[in-house]
């Protein structure tokens, strides 16, 4: 899975553009990572 | 004019959002702003000739990462804060007139795949604590735009519906020693009378204290608190039990049948929620063929909700339903 983001003219932040390639069965099996933005982590739990 | 107004007989937050009031009203299908802008053609909300899963800005929030002030003045009583979070739709396929239950289950994989993304992404912001994804379908809820989609909200508190679950999950973990999700599991497997079907990973069920007629859940068969937590296996067998649950509904009456679904996961607010076990919960209006179930005077002024039939029969009905899914890929 890869997005693409792309700024909104009326002051929204952005439209993401979501696609897929077609060999999904050799990505990763683990949650996909924002390649495109420095995302933080989800929020860590205190246990 | 947005804020949020505080409820001290509730103890809840009511958003005002009154810009709302102008959003787009049953467009004309040459006009949905959810449809991809064709070359020439009108502008839509989606800046591109065709795409695959989007998401973006609600274009009439009711929550916004940088609200307006408060137009009016709190008290002590009646405390008001600015309307911070994120509204979001998702736009699940660019084909205007089609459904979630008439997408293939590759479409919903991916969808989920874009779901815990979005999950993930909003749960980022310290100012959310909570990542509410859901869909409405069908004008039986008061959906405005036909176009197959679902919305997600990001609110800085927990949202009262879940504050009452995480307090039942927690109660019950600390007086049973185990999850209340996973024990639900484990009574409606002893008889299997109200599991509409299941499969490795997850089971969707019509629960012994449904308040609707076809009310049904959604439970995984492992401990996972958000949906970030579950491989892209695990996703791809969530599609499978969604697809087969959707597509079940809409051969009840032979019609697009609505709902309002729903997903409860942990809060993203750090704290530890291991009590307490992701789920998804469809409510469908529809009683019969032709009734609606109305949330009246018990329901919306009591809180007692009044269910005209019996879950077993219902389960039944809906199991009758359940066709296998074939992956293309």
């Amino acid at each position: 899975m890869n997005k693409r983001r792309v700024p909104m003219e009326d002051g929204r932040r952005h439209i993401i553009f979501y696609t897929f390639g077609d060999n999904e069965s050799e990505e990763s099996n683990r949650p996909p990572l924002d390649t495109e933005t420095q995302r933080k982590p989800e929020k860590s739990k205190e246990k | 004019m947005s804020e949020l107004r505080w409820h001290p007989l509730m103890g809840e937050w009511v958003a005002t959002a009154t810009h709302r009031q102008d959003r787009t009203f049953f467009p004309p299908p040459d006009y949905c702003p959810l449809c991809p802008t064709k070359p020439g053609g009108f502008p839509t909300e989606i800046p591109a000739p065709d795409y695959d899963i989007v998401a973006f800005e609600n274009k009439f929030p009711s929550l916004s990462p940088n609200p307006p002030a408060p137009a009016i003045e709190g008290t002590e009583l009646y405390p008001v804060k600015p309307s911070e979070g994120v509204c979001e739709v998702v736009v699940y396929t660019p084909e205007h007139n089609s459904t979630l239950a008439e997408q293939p289950v590759e479409q919903i994989y991916k969808l989920f795949q874009v779901w815990r993304d979005r999950f993930a992404d909003l749960s980022a912001n310290d100012f959310v604590k909570y990542v509410f994804i859901f869909e409405n379908k069908g004008v039986e809820v008061g959906v405005t735009l036909h176009h197959p989609h679902g919305q997600i909200y990001a609110y800085p508190f927990v949202p009262p519906r879940v504050l009452q679950e995480l307090k039942m999950c927690r109660e019950f973990r600390e007086k049973n020693g185990k999850n209340l999700i996973a024990s639900i599991l484990e009574e409606e497997r002893k008889t299997g009378k109200r599991i509409v079907t299941e499969n490795e990973n997850f089971t969707a069920l019509i629960p012994f204290f449904a308040r609707y007629p076809y009310e049904t859940h959604i439970y995984p068969n492992r401990h996972a608190e958000a949906l970030t937590d579950f491989s892209n296996d695990e996703l791809r067998d969530l599609a499978i039990v969604f697809k087969q649950t959707i597509s079940a509904f809409d051969k009840l009456f032979d019609r697009s049948f609505p709902y309002i679904m729903v997903m409860h996961g942990r809060p993203s607010d750090g704290e530890n929620y291991d009590f307490f076990d992701f789920h998804i919960e469809f409510y469908p209006p529809m009683r019969t063929a032709s009734k609606l179930k109305f949330l009246a005077g018990s329901e919306a002024g009591a809180g007692m909700f009044i269910n005209d039939t019996l879950p077993e029969e219902k389960a039944a009905e809906l199991r009758s339903k359940i066709e296998n899914v074939e992956w293309r890929i």
